[in-house]
């Protein structure tokens, strides 16, 4: 598993954005250069002073753009150099509950927005930058400026933006139109087309007909949007009405993501009654999927292992877990579409790889 | 107010079919139809039509903007120039029977794209702003002068995408035009009537000719398979060939998709064909015929899975708007847009049609040509005429969302734009096969369900494809 | 087998009415229209046609002229934005 967060110490004493390099001669503003390096840790040099991180090669380090933050003596890997998963946190504030929610919310915000923008601008060419949550858009007036302010600057970047889809109103739609925002894709929760499931799976009342009206205002917009549904036992057999409200009022989106569920946060202790083994009870999701291709939406599969899909449906299985936290068991060894696979996070409980088998 | 956005039509199989404006539909009764008429629509009615987009509710703000972008999505919005169809010469080493406008001698000078005509087609192709390009290379035959089709190849270097088509009847297909095949970027297209004997006739008039044909045909499917190969029949349709025996003839050959086409009369040839009305109807229940055959087919040998091009275009245009290109076939369908026809002599027509109506001289239809350009008014009289929209009759057609409009095929029958649309060849054709696929889409025979569910490319045989509710 | 049906001509619809029946021929090519004594008369002489199958052309027709009567300004509408 790939580290995120390293232990760290710097001069500064306040938190700083900074981008690792190893060559000189790729030195640009805002950079730190090795300085010096031993078995444990790795010592960098640069606008702000020394940087020293520790149990990492320099050379895992070499182009990432990381956070310092010298409170907690550690640094973050914001973006690290060619990794296709790099999502930045803008806060952990939340105004919805779900019931799998990987990442609970908070009730504190730090704001954060400064450091981020800085790192953005610091991005590879030519990346996608994740935003995610909580949710983003609760300071929404600070996160369009940061995004207008970064496509402006860098117009090789885009974004893809988690949001709950609960604060968008007619007073945006001037402002997403503008063209740098065809830069943007918004992913977007959905879990079913009734509102009292909807709303009860997103544990808050009146967020299905919230998000109706955002989603409004964002076709409206032109806005690019990946609707995402996370598949869980209370849902399941809801999928091919959602697929058939997705086809008939949401045909605007760019893709619709069939997610499964990712045993952490809320959804570790409520396994049990939230994971469905879609091995064994796939016509649902088979449902939703012709439904979805019959009506010419693009419609993809995240989290599911290909083996698990049938065969005829088996293309739709993106490999859609992230680099650092993606792993594959021991039947894996074998397969001939393992790399095409997505594997499985590597919190996933054990007992729920039986069946797995190399294809 | 709650508007309800519909259109119906009484089927052959004895429904009510219920289309959207935005081409969405569902099969009822008539007695959803009564309560409708009586102001007496159930709570489970109007839930139902809600849902579906069919009841759109005044306070529904995405129900109401939905409707507005499916309604969208259906249009075509021609922009930028970036299909051209080129003949860069009217010669051909065949004289085929239903080919008497459009191909000149052999040896007869004067009908190949001058140096000026090559120059101005060149640097109309650097002009233009779009990133893609699609050439169709037309004759004549194009491949008696693949100097030109280099020329016109290599100058489209600078193109991010870029597709050609060659269209040829592949008498000659020697190193150099080998070189251009081998092109991944480079199809063929070449008509196929049927059978050796059907096609000698039509075409080759000789067994030599017949046989090169078919051993080049042979060649270029060995070589480079059967998907960068097209082919097309034409079709007699006062005496079409046996279905059997013409699908044989492309199965066999390992082709999958078969665009039955019916030779289009022009001029003296039309009055003298003077049933076309009557004539049009058996050429419809031919084309049915044969589509219904090659459902049994595909049921029968699961291991290829033959299409009538034409038809299958057809039902992905009903059940996924966008997904096609076609511009038979589109709304609105405006003139000298997005494509030119570019004739031997450097005139411009809107379509291949066009040019060949105006070479027989029934009409001149031409829009300007490649060195003075072709923004005309006249053309763009024709264009605000060239969609379905606000057509009164279509308004009231169930098929609207899925139909098209064709300016240059109203002219060539009837001299007018404005014929009233019902009356016109291209809205019988295209009212009957969309009852046609319709009575397909509702057919519970596993068959047919197999056939659609493979021409709408679906991972699946679904239970069924389209809504009902009773 | 031919068919024939007749319908009055509701006086407070009968624009609507009239509208619904001048379509018929046009999307239905084997049926003819007549109008008689305040009566639309429907027929065909078409193999396999009957009594039923007309009746369903006439609901299709009438609600068809309706729904586009009842709709047409916001049809209008929204097709005005299609307008390149």
């Amino acid at each position: 598993m790939i580290q995120l967060s390293l232990p760290a110490l710097a001069q500064a004493e306040r938190a700083f954005v900074t981008r690792l390099r190893l060559d000189r001669d790729q030195l640009e503003a805002g950079d730190s250069l090795l300085f010096e390096s031993d078995a444990t840790s790795a010592t960098f040099a640069g606008p702000h002073g020394l940087l020293s991180i520790e149990g990492v090669l320099p050379s895992d380090l070499d182009g990432d753009v990381v956070l310092m933050q010298p409170d907690i003596q550690r640094i973050e890997r914001l973006l690290r150099a060619g990794s296709p998963h790099n999502t930045l946190l803008i806060t952990e504030r939340c105004d919805q509950l779900c019931v799998m929610c990987s990442q609970p919310p908070k009730k504190t915000h730090v704001d954060r927005f400064d450091l981020l923008e800085q790192a953005c601008l610091l991005a590879e060419p030519g990346i996608v930058i994740g935003i995610s949550g909580g949710e983003p858009t609760l300071y929404k007036e600070q996160l369009f400026g940061m995004i207008e302010r970064v496509l402006e600057a860098r117009d090789d970047l885009e974004f893809h933006i988690l949001s709950n889809a609960q604060h968008f109103g007619q007073g945006d739609v001037e402002r997403l139109r503008d063209p740098s925002f065809r830069r943007v894709t918004w992913g977007v929760p959905l879990y079913a087309s009734d509102a009292v499931l909807h709303d009860e799976i997103v544990g808050k009342q009146g967020a299905f007909a919230r998000l109706e009206e955002s989603l409004a205002w964002l076709m409206l917009s032109g806005a690019r949007v990946e609707l995402r549904t996370v598949l869980v036992s209370p849902n399941l057999d809801a999928l091919p009405a959602l697929a058939r409200y997705v086809t008939r009022r949401l045909r605007f989106i760019d893709a619709w993501s069939i997610m499964q569920l990712e045993n952490i946060g809320f959804a570790r202790n409520r396994w049990d009654n939230l994971y469905v083994d879609h091995s064994r009870s796939f016509a649902p999701v088979a449902e939703a999927l012709t439904t979805a291709t019959l009506h010419g939406v693009p419609a993809r599969l995240f989290n599911f292992p290909r083996c698990t899909v049938p065969e005829p449906f088996r293309h739709l299985a993106a490999a859609s877990i992230s680099d650092w936290k993606r792993k594959y068991v021991e039947a894996c060894g074998t397969c001939a579409e393992r790399d095409a696979c997505t594997g499985f996070f590597e919190w996933h409980p054990e007992e729920a790889v039986e069946g797995v088998h190399p294809l | 107010m709650t508007f309800l956005p519909l259109r119906v039509r009484a089927t052959r199989s004895g429904d009510m079919l219920c289309v959207n404006d935005t081409g969405s539909f569902f099969a009822t009764t008539t007695r959803l139809l009564d309560r409708l008429g009586d102001n007496q629509l159930t709570p489970s009615d109007l839930a139902f039509l809600k849902a579906e987009g069919h009841a759109i509710d005044p306070q529904d703000r995405l129900g109401d903007v939905a409707y507005l972008y499916n309604l969208a999505e259906r249009a075509t919005f021609a922009e930028q120039l970036d299909y051209l169809i080129l003949v860069p010469t009217l010669r051909c080493n065949l004289s085929c029977s239903y080919c008497q406008v459009s191909r000149a001698g052999l040896n007869q000078p004067g009908f190949d794209w001058d140096d000026a005509t090559l120059t101005a087609v060149l640097e109309m192709l650097d002009t233009l702003p779009s990133p893609r390009i699609k050439i169709e290379f037309q004759g004549g035959e194009p491949t008696l002068r693949p100097d030109l089709i280099r020329a016109v190849i290599e100058r489209c270097e600078r193109f991010e995408e870029r597709q050609f088509v060659i269209c040829t009847n592949l008498q000659r297909v020697d190193d150099e035009i080998l070189a251009l095949f081998e092109r991944p970027d480079l199809y063929i297209s070449t008509s196929l009537d049927g059978d050796a004997l059907t096609h000698q006739r039509n075409r080759t008039a000789t067994d030599s000719n017949t046989d090169l044909f078919l051993h080049n045909l042979k060649a270029v499917i060995d070589r480079y398979g059967p998907h960068k190969i097209s082919a097309l029949p034409t079709i007699d349709p006062t005496a079409p060939p046996d279905i059997d025996t013409l699908i044989d003839s492309y199965a066999g050959l390992g082709f999958d998709s078969i665009f039955l086409r019916p030779i289009n009369f022009q001029g003296f040839a039309r009055k003298r064909h003077s049933a076309s009305r009557e004539q049009d109807a058996a050429w419809r229940a031919y084309h049915e015929r044969f589509v219904r055959r090659i459902i049994e087919r595909n049921w029968r040998d699961r291991s290829t899975v033959l299409e009538e091009t034409y038809t299958s275009i057809c039902l992905r245009r009903i059940f996924q708007p966008g997904a096609e290109r076609h511009v038979d076939l589109r709304n609105p369908n405006p003139l000298g847009i997005d494509y030119v026809v570019i004739d031997h002599d450097g005139t411009v027509y809107p379509t291949d049609e066009a040019r060949m109506l105006s070479r027989s001289g029934v009409i001149d239809l031409s829009i300007g040509d490649v060195i003075s350009g072709w923004q005309s008014e006249q053309r763009d009289l024709l264009n605000a005429h060239a969609s379905n929209f606000d057509d009164p009759a279509c308004q009231r057609c169930t098929y609207q969302p899925y139909c098209g409009r064709d300016l240059v095929d109203d002219i060539s029958r009837y001299g007018r734009i404005d014929m009233p649309r019902l009356e016109t060849e291209f809205c019988r054709r295209h009212l009957h096969l969309f009852d046609f696929l319709f009575e397909l889409i509702y057919d519970n025979d596993p068959a047919t369900r197999y056939s659609l569910s493979r021409w709408l490319r679906l991972d699946s045989n679904p239970e069924r494809l389209g809504a009902r509710y009773t | 087998m031919a068919a024939t049906i007749c319908f009055a001509i509701p006086e407070e619809s009968s624009a609507i009415v009239l509208s619904a029946a001048r379509w018929i021929p046009g999307f239905y090519p084997h049926v003819m229209v007549d109008q008689a004594d305040g009566e639309i008369v429907l027929s065909t002489a078409k193999a396999g046609a009957d009594a039923k199958s007309l009746e369903r052309i006439w609901v299709a027709a009438l609600a068809t002229e309706r729904l586009a009567h009842a709709g047409r300004v916001r049809r209008a509408q929204a097709f005005a934005t299609l307008a390149q």
